[in-house]
């Protein structure tokens, strides 16, 4: 089928100066799929956007690119856009438009370039909708963007994107802003259109995992250029440049060791009893409770809706706690007000997931870093704060030189050190860590794990990590809970919970994530077919709150809500009226 | 929607009782009264004066007094004007000032969007840009700046429209007086329209509209223009007030018969009942506007609707 | 500093200096009366440079003079505005929730109003003459847009990460108030103070215009075009000195305004 074939050579896009794609060449054969991994800046996605003549007015694009018999560098891509070649991108919420129904949009390409008439490509929009197997096709087509949830967003893009028979699909992170799980159904499909179309799929990616689930072969980049370029297999087994290497041993495992849980037990510094958070008529925390030791990592997982960043929010006080305990060091501190919960700052401190967001702009890193120490320790003249900060500095790997800089200037990883350093700078015992490294490239990433752990080893600090990543959870956490719509439905050593789950919803969770183990991977992923997503929060389900997706649900479930009980050690517990059942 | 709509008609009625109560006490309190600028009268004639209009109950006695007249619809007797009742005042008026003010809003939306859509559409465009800039001036200049020059250029030495007075069904007396009131707000969209529809050629759905490779006149018109709109809307409401409340300006420098100079003429002197009267049709007119542009609002916006 | 910034604003000292100087270098002072020279074009001869009004006043002097009544009316009213504007709108966008939703229904209620209703409440109230109670009462109205502005920039800074970890390091509110907000406001609220000024000049005129607004003998720009409108067919000049000066006054305001903001504003962190 050298009709479709995609042959690119020697592409470069500039811009000015600034060459984003230096010299990329590549074919892509139709019924296979050509991964691009690379970090922020690589330039993978400028590659297909110049294939497209989507890039800006001022980009310089050279080489030569022919899909098939057609020229796509000389005719602008305008030819093919939309229908030999289609693209779908990162975010389906902004990539939609927002005032124009599902069924609409996707009857646009039809109407555009296959001439039909409004009702006949609906009819069409809605047999394309059935193939990217969407919920309540009749619904769907006739509303609007932000009434739907991310994955039924993206299968709509999906659909739009198919609507003319592209031959070759480009997909710039498709699941990137997406939950696990729903990830996991968005590779399925993917798969399976590839295979039942005979369609190219070019997929761009910064995860390794994604990567191991569909790509036959993989092409990595760096500064614009591609440094390797091999089938999936050598690729994951036997990366030949270091590059490739270092991307590799910089992803979190699935099967890395977990910090061994304590021999002795140590005291616990955190208690949280039944603690729920209610905003109006959504109720966010449903009597969450859990403790943490002096020194433990606890991770806290769970996906979009799970309540898990306002949790985090209540137990540092700063977001509302509407029941429940807060028991810290000895002292309950949920009641708190004013100048004694002010005091109460220096022990418990935060690092947020935004790192450009965490730092004010109109401040210098020096000033951001002695913060804490202005407002906590009057006492203190200028210049001991002044080594402090200094000392911060060098602690999390900055060069003194930092200290003047304005955040606008930093890199995301360098902020965040920054933030690590303004956090510990007093000494805390606890430090909270709400999504703090999943905006950020995998090896820096890997490097601000580092540091996390360092920190925890040293100065024993306790750790409550919150994250959707389970393979980083694992690493830094000796024991882990599992949230789900604001509940939690399992806990316990990170080690059992991950090699063996009791609840549903658990095994869901372990079972979407990729595996980058190449072999199988896409027939154990097409084989899971989890189902749906997470409901609202304003329409909980009855009972157990995940029956409503549970292939092991039972009337009863549906009745009243499971208690947590142990299940198997005495720190494993899990909240499932069935756990014994299918546990066998 | 159409609740939502009569739910917020109904929201108005407390917002003009508020605008009502707020006048009727403010503009008494100023010094001097409705006879002072006459001969000096003799203090009984006064005392007979006042009697005969209510003058010299209590205030509050008054108030309830005229809202139950407002409630049976009837606006009182002007004081200044013996003769005439407040409504027929104003009614004689009202129509030409609607027109043009209705006139003069359709023009500067009309304009202002055609105009800020295709300077964004096409930024190196040299004779929008230019346009653009020179809607600048529209924007600084006040219309007792313009009105007068443009009477100066196109009325006296092109005399191309006709300046000066009015003649019922002659629509030459009107052009010159609508274009000076449209211009601001023209100018003002116009640059407002540009900067948003900016903003959103740049958004990600837009990207994937090209993507999907539809024709440049269709990603703009039906992907682009409505969410630009929005912020313009919001503008619009008080826009559209202002301009229809400020046709006295161009009353007064075209010497056109409105009905606003009734109002600043009245607040002078002291007319009680006709500027009660004025603020009452323009605070209505206002507050509609308002709500029309709420309405289109949710229009634009599907987020905004009541689920 | 851009040239976009330099140059109004080169323009503008040009014109306050010259407005400021006026006295020494005129011969003749605004109200003045040349018995001789009544309602001539500009000439040199009697000192007459952008020649006479009606009376025979020179129109350069009473030019000068309604420069300075605007351009000092401008700014301290402006102040007053930014003054009341930021402080409603910092609380109002910080506090959040009834507080905020209470202050901001005010402004939108007064914003409602139709602007000529406010001039009546201006030119009943008023003491006439008096230029103290016109600098008061139109700053009193300007506040309006700084407040939402700032209310605007508030909401948005007070969920931000830095103000948040402020709190957890133990700031007090006042401390974030001062320390976080007001610097990384004050950028808009600069360049928006700029934009007001021709809107307040703009609105004294249109008082002046009503005759509500600055007394005779004194003049604004606004009853200097009043009085040269009226004599525009024999006399343009009248018209065009004093449109021209506000015209120039006014561009050079909004092109500063635009430059910083382009610079300062919103978006450009």
């Amino acid at each position: 089928m050298s009709d479709h074939r995609l042959q690119v050579e020697n592409l470069s896009v500039s811009y000015g100066e600034l060459r984003a794609v230096e010299d990329v060449s590549f074919t892509l054969a139709p019924g296979r799929c050509l991964g691009i991994i690379g970090e922020s800046g690589a330039g993978k996605s400028q590659v297909f956007l110049a294939l497209m003549g989507l890039t800006a007015a001022r980009a310089t694009v050279r080489g030569r690119a022919r899909l098939g018999a057609t020229d796509l560098i000389a005719a602008g891509g305008e030819r093919v856009r939309g229908r030999e070649v289609a693209m779908i991108f990162q975010d389906p919420m902004t990539s939609l438009t927002p005032h124009l129904r599902i069924g609409d949009q996707i009857a646009e390409p039809l109407v555009a370039h296959r001439g039909m008439d409004w009702s006949d490509a609906r009819i069409q929009a809605a047999a394309l909708l059935d193939q990217v197997r969407m919920t309540d096709v009749p619904q769907r087509l006739r509303q609007y963007p932000h009434e739907l949830s991310g994955g039924m967003r993206q299968r709509a893009m999906i659909a739009m994107a198919l609507a003319c028979d592209a031959k070759l699909l480009i997909a710039d992170e498709p699941t990137t802003a997406l939950d696990v799980s729903v990830q996991a159904q968005i590779l399925a499909l993917l798969s399976e259109l590839i295979r039942t179309r005979g369609m190219g799929l070019a997929l761009i990616t910064h995860d390794m995992g994604v990567i191991a689930a569909l790509a036959d072969e993989v092409m990595v980049m760096r500064n614009g250029r591609v440094v390797e370029h091999a089938d999936v297999a050598r690729i994951l087994e036997t990366p030949a440049h270091e590059y490739t290497q270092a991307l590799l041993a910089a992803t979190p495992r699935m099967d890395a060791p977990t910090p061994p849980a304590a021999g002795e037990r140590r005291p616990t510094a955190l208690k949280v009893r039944e603690v729920s958070v209610r905003f109006r008529q959504l109720l966010a925390v449903d009597g969450v409770s859990f403790e943490v030791a002096d020194g433990e990592g606890l991770g806290i997982v769970g996906e979009s809706g799970s309540g898990k960043s306002t949790l985090s929010r209540a137990l540092m006080r700063l977001g509302p706690m509407s029941a429940g305990e807060v028991v810290w060091l000895g002292r309950e501190i949920g009641h708190l007000k004013g100048e004694a919960l002010r005091q109460l700052r220096d022990s418990m401190q935060i690092v947020f997931q935004d790192p450009l967001a965490s730092l004010d702009p109109a401040m210098s890193i020096a000033e951001c870093i002695a913060e804490p120490l202005r407002a906590l320790r009057p006492a203190m003249g200028a210049e001991e704060r002044q080594q402090h900060v200094t000392r911060m500095l060098a602690d999390v790997g900055l060069d003194a030189s930092f200290a003047s800089r304005r955040s606008p200037t930093l890199s995301g990883g360098q902020c965040q050190r920054v933030a690590i350093a303004r956090a510990m700078i007093l000494g805390p015992k606890l430090l909270v860590c709400d999504e703090a490294v999943s905006a950020l490239d995998v090896s820096i990433q890997a490097q601000i794990l580092e540091l996390l752990e360092r920190i925890k080893r040293e100065q024993g600090t306790s750790l409550v990590f919150v994250s959707h990543n389970l393979a980083v959870v694992r690493r830094l956490c000796e024991r882990t809970l599992v949230m789900y719509l604001g509940r939690v439905v399992e806990s316990g050593p990170t080690e059992t919970v991950f090699r063996n789950p009791r609840h549903p919803y658990t095994r869901l969770l372990l079972d979407s994530v990729p595996r980058l183990d190449p072999r199988g991977e896409r027939e154990r992923l097409a084989a899971l077919a989890p189902r749906g997503e997470t409901p609202s929060a304003m329409h909980r389900p009855s009972g157990c709150v995940f029956q409503s997706r549970c292939a092991a649900a039972q009337p009863r479930c549906a009745q009243s809500s499971p208690e947590l009980e142990v299940a198997g050690e005495e720190s494993h517990q899990v909240a499932c009226w069935r756990w014994r059942e299918l546990a066998n | 929607m159409l609740g939502y709509a009569l739910r917020r008609v109904v929201g108005l009625v407390p917002t003009l009782f508020v605008l009502v109560t707020l006048s009727f006490f403010v503009i008494r309190l100023a010094p001097g009264g409705p006879f002072d600028q006459e001969q000096v009268l003799s203090p009984a004639i006064r005392a007979n004066l006042d009697a005969a209009y209510g003058l010299d109950q209590p205030l509050l006695v008054q108030y309830g007094r005229y809202l139950g007249a407002l409630v049976r619809g009837d606006l009182g007797p002007s004081l200044r004007f013996k003769d005439y009742r407040v409504h027929e005042l104003i009614g004689r008026g009202l129509p030409l000032s609607l027109t043009i003010g209705l006139a003069a809003a359709a023009l500067a939306v009309v304009v202002g969007v055609w105009l800020g859509a295709l300077a964004a559409w096409r930024p190196e465009s040299r004779v929008l840009k230019g346009l653009i800039n020179l809607s600048l001036l529209g924007v600084i200049l006040p219309g007792f700046v313009v009105g007068p020059l443009l009477a100066l250029v196109f009325g006296i030495y092109w005399p191309v429209f006709r300046i000066a007075g009015y003649e019922p069904g002659e629509v030459s007396f009107l052009v010159l007086p609508v274009i000076t009131l449209a211009l601001p707000v023209a100018a003002y969209v116009a640059r407002m329209m540009r900067d948003s529809m900016r903003e959103v050629l740049r958004s990600n759905y837009i990207r994937t509209a090209r993507a999907k490779g539809l024709p440049a006149r269709v990603v703009l018109w039906r992907h682009a223009l409505r969410p630009s709109l929005i912020p313009v809307v919001s503008y619009l409401g008080p826009a559209v007030a202002f301009i229809i409340t400020g046709s006295l300006v161009v009353e007064a420098v075209f010497g056109l018969p409105g009905s606003g100079r009734y109002l600043v003429q009245g607040a002078i002197d002291r007319d009680y009942p006709l500027v009660m009267g004025m603020i009452l049709v323009y605070g209505v007119v206002t507050l509609v506007c308002n709500l029309l542009a709420d309405l289109l609002y949710g229009w634009l916006d599907p987020r905004v609707r009541p689920a | 500093m851009t040239p976009r910034i330099r140059f109004p604003l080169l323009v503008l000292g040009l014109l306050a200096a010259i407005a400021l100087a006026a006295p020494w270098f005129s011969s003749w002072s605004h109200d003045a009366i040349d018995w001789q020279h009544q309602a001539v074009p500009p000439q040199f001869e009697a000192g007459h440079w952008l020649g006479t009004d009606r009376l025979g006043r020179d129109l350069f002097a009473r030019g000068m003079q309604a420069l300075r009544v605007s351009l000092a009316l401008g700014v301290l009213a402006t102040l007053i505005s930014v003054f009341i504007g930021v402080t409603w709108g910092a609380v109002a966008g910080f506090a959040g929730g009834r507080v905020d939703a209470a202050m901001m229904r005010f402004v939108d209620i007064v914003y409602a109003l139709p602007y000529v209703f406010i001039v009546i409440i201006l030119s009943t109230l008023l003491p006439r003459g008096s230029l103290a109670a016109l600098f008061l009462a139109i700053g009193a109205v300007g506040w309006l847009t700084m407040a939402r502005i700032v209310r605007g920039q508030t909401l948005s800074l007070r969920h931000r990460e830095f103000v948040q970890a402020a709190i957890a390091s133990g700031v007090r509110v006042p401390g974030i108030l001062w320390r976080h907000i007001v610097p990384n406001v004050s950028g808009t609220v600069i360049a928006y103070a700029t934009l007001t000024i021709p809107q307040v000049i703009l609105f004294e005129s249109f008082l002046s215009f009503l005759g509500l607004g600055v007394q005779e003998p004194f003049a604004s720009l606004g009853s200097l075009i009043n009085e040269g409108a009226q004599e525009m067919e024999s006399s343009p000049w009248m018209l065009l000195v004093p449109a021209g000066l506000l015209t120039a006054m006014l561009l050079a305001f909004n092109a500063l305004g635009e430059g910083l903001r382009a610079r300062l504003g919103p978006g450009d962190e």
